[in-house]
């Protein structure tokens, strides 16, 4: 069987040492599971935002009229096995840069309108769709942006139709030993270690 | 004399003051607030976030303000990249934590449900706590407001206005008459996917809404 593959997205500029550790533990996480790993650093794509224009359903189905790097993220994330989010935790959801590259996303799925759980959202575009892996980052502990934080992916999920998704937060002031246990709960969420 | 209460608009649409939904919605709780005295100003995250000098000027405005409003569409679960900029750069630049500025959104949403717009909404509530802000409530519309007439809208107003004045948070009415859904969800389906096969057909698309551009696994 082909190993898996993961794009990570990583929205996390900040190069504090929490990062940094964060980014290299998740990173070996992947590649010790034999997960094909293609990291992104969104900082650097210049990603201009969604204009709102719908253009990827109507105009060009499918593909974002904004030719820039938007269009190769969304292209790598419909391509990946698992979709990795890395980012700090921004008051409970995504930084700027995680979600530039998201709003350029609506490509991936068809304009029109289906029901799901009796919810309206929109209908796939795609057969086959990757799982959703997020870890964010946080300074010290906060219930409730961490709430926030996982009910945001768990919706994103849902949007983007990936057949199954893990969230966690991970903070500095609980340390290197806590990190490595939400990434090996998130890896084998996710469906990363089998 | 007092000095007029000062309300700040936030536009968060890429469409700008002019076309966008959520601005359009906002505009009239900021002529209401003007009715009643307040000195207003509107200002659009998109075009401010081009030049550092406009940056400064929206994050000045807001800084001052009494009240800042954020009105804006809902962009996958949460709110606009360019948005969360402005919070996030308002937030590196607080200085006057605990001082009296108010916080109010308005979100607005393409799906029929107001309640997708709660992530959203819970995230400004968040942003409100860590600037030190009181947080006045949040409006959600689902269907991108088409099941709240101009005259139920201007009851959401009159009731978020009143409650502004007394320094209270959105009230629970204005709330629940803001999200009410388009009433026939089915029809409000059912024309969405007929106005997106019309918009495909035009720019001679029609056979290819469905298309899938990158669908290299899905043929392996
Ligand atoms: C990139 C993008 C993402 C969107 N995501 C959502 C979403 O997650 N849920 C939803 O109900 N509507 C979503 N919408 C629809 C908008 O919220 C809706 O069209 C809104 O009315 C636009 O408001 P505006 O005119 O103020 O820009 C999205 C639209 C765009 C362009």
């Amino acid at each position: 069987m082909d190993a898996q593959r993961a794009v990570v997205l990583d929205g996390a500029r900040a190069d504090d040492p929490w990062t940094e550790l964060a980014r290299n533990a998740l990173t070996e996480g992947l590649q010790s599971a034999g997960v094909r790993t293609e990291i992104l650093p969104l900082w650097e794509l210049e990603i201009a935002p969604c204009t709102g224009c719908f253009g990827c359903w109507v105009q060009t189905p499918g593909v974002c009229v904004i030719d820039d790097a938007g269009q190769t993220v969304a292209e790598a994330v419909i391509g990946s096995d698992v979709t990795v989010f890395l980012t700090p935790v921004t008051f409970g959801g995504y930084s700027a840069e995680l979600k530039s590259a998201l709003d350029r996303m609506i490509s991936l799925v068809s304009p029109l309108f289906t029901r799901v759980r009796g919810e309206i959202h929109h209908r796939r575009r795609y057969r086959i769709y990757p799982r959703l892996l997020a870890l964010g980052l946080l300074e010290a502990p906060h219930a409730e942006e961490e709430a926030v934080f996982g009910r945001l992916v768990e919706r994103n999920a849902v949007n983007l139709w990936c057949p199954g998704h893990a969230a966690g937060v991970a903070c500095a002031d609980d340390g290197e030993a806590a990190l490595r246990a939400t990434l090996d709960r998130l890896l084998a969420q996710a469906g990363v270690r089998r | 004399m007092n000095r007029a209460k000062q309300a700040v608009l936030l536009v968060g649409s890429p469409k700008g003051l002019a076309r966008s939904t959520s601005s359009r919605r906002a505009a009239v709780l900021l002529d209401a607030l003007q009715d009643r005295g307040w000195a207003v100003s509107k200002l659009h995250i998109h075009a401010a976030l081009r030049s550092q000098e406009d940056t400064d000027v929206l994050l000045a405005a807001a800084a001052s303000a009494d009240l800042v409003i954020l009105a804006c569409p809902l962009y996958v679960d949460s709110l606009p990249a360019p948005v969360i900029r402005v919070l996030e750069l308002l937030h590196a630049a607080r200085t006057r934590d605990g001082e009296e500025t108010r916080f109010l959104t308005l979100m607005n949403c393409g799906f029929p449900e107001a309640s997708h717009n709660d992530t959203a909404l819970a995230i400004c509530r968040l942003f409100a706590r860590a600037m030190g802000w009181t947080w006045a409530g949040g409006i959600a519309l689902g269907g991108t407001g088409m099941g709240v007439s101009g005259a139920a809208w201007h009851k959401v107003v009159r009731l978020t206005v009143d409650a502004l004045e007394r320094g209270e948070a959105v009230p629970d009415e204005a709330v629940a008459l803001a999200a009410r859904p388009p009433t026939k969800i089915w029809l409000y389906m059912l024309a969405g996917n007929l106005m997106w096969r019309r918009q495909a057909k035009k720019n001679k698309v029609r056979q290819r809404l469905g298309a899938c551009p990158y669908a290299e696994r899905e043929h392996s």
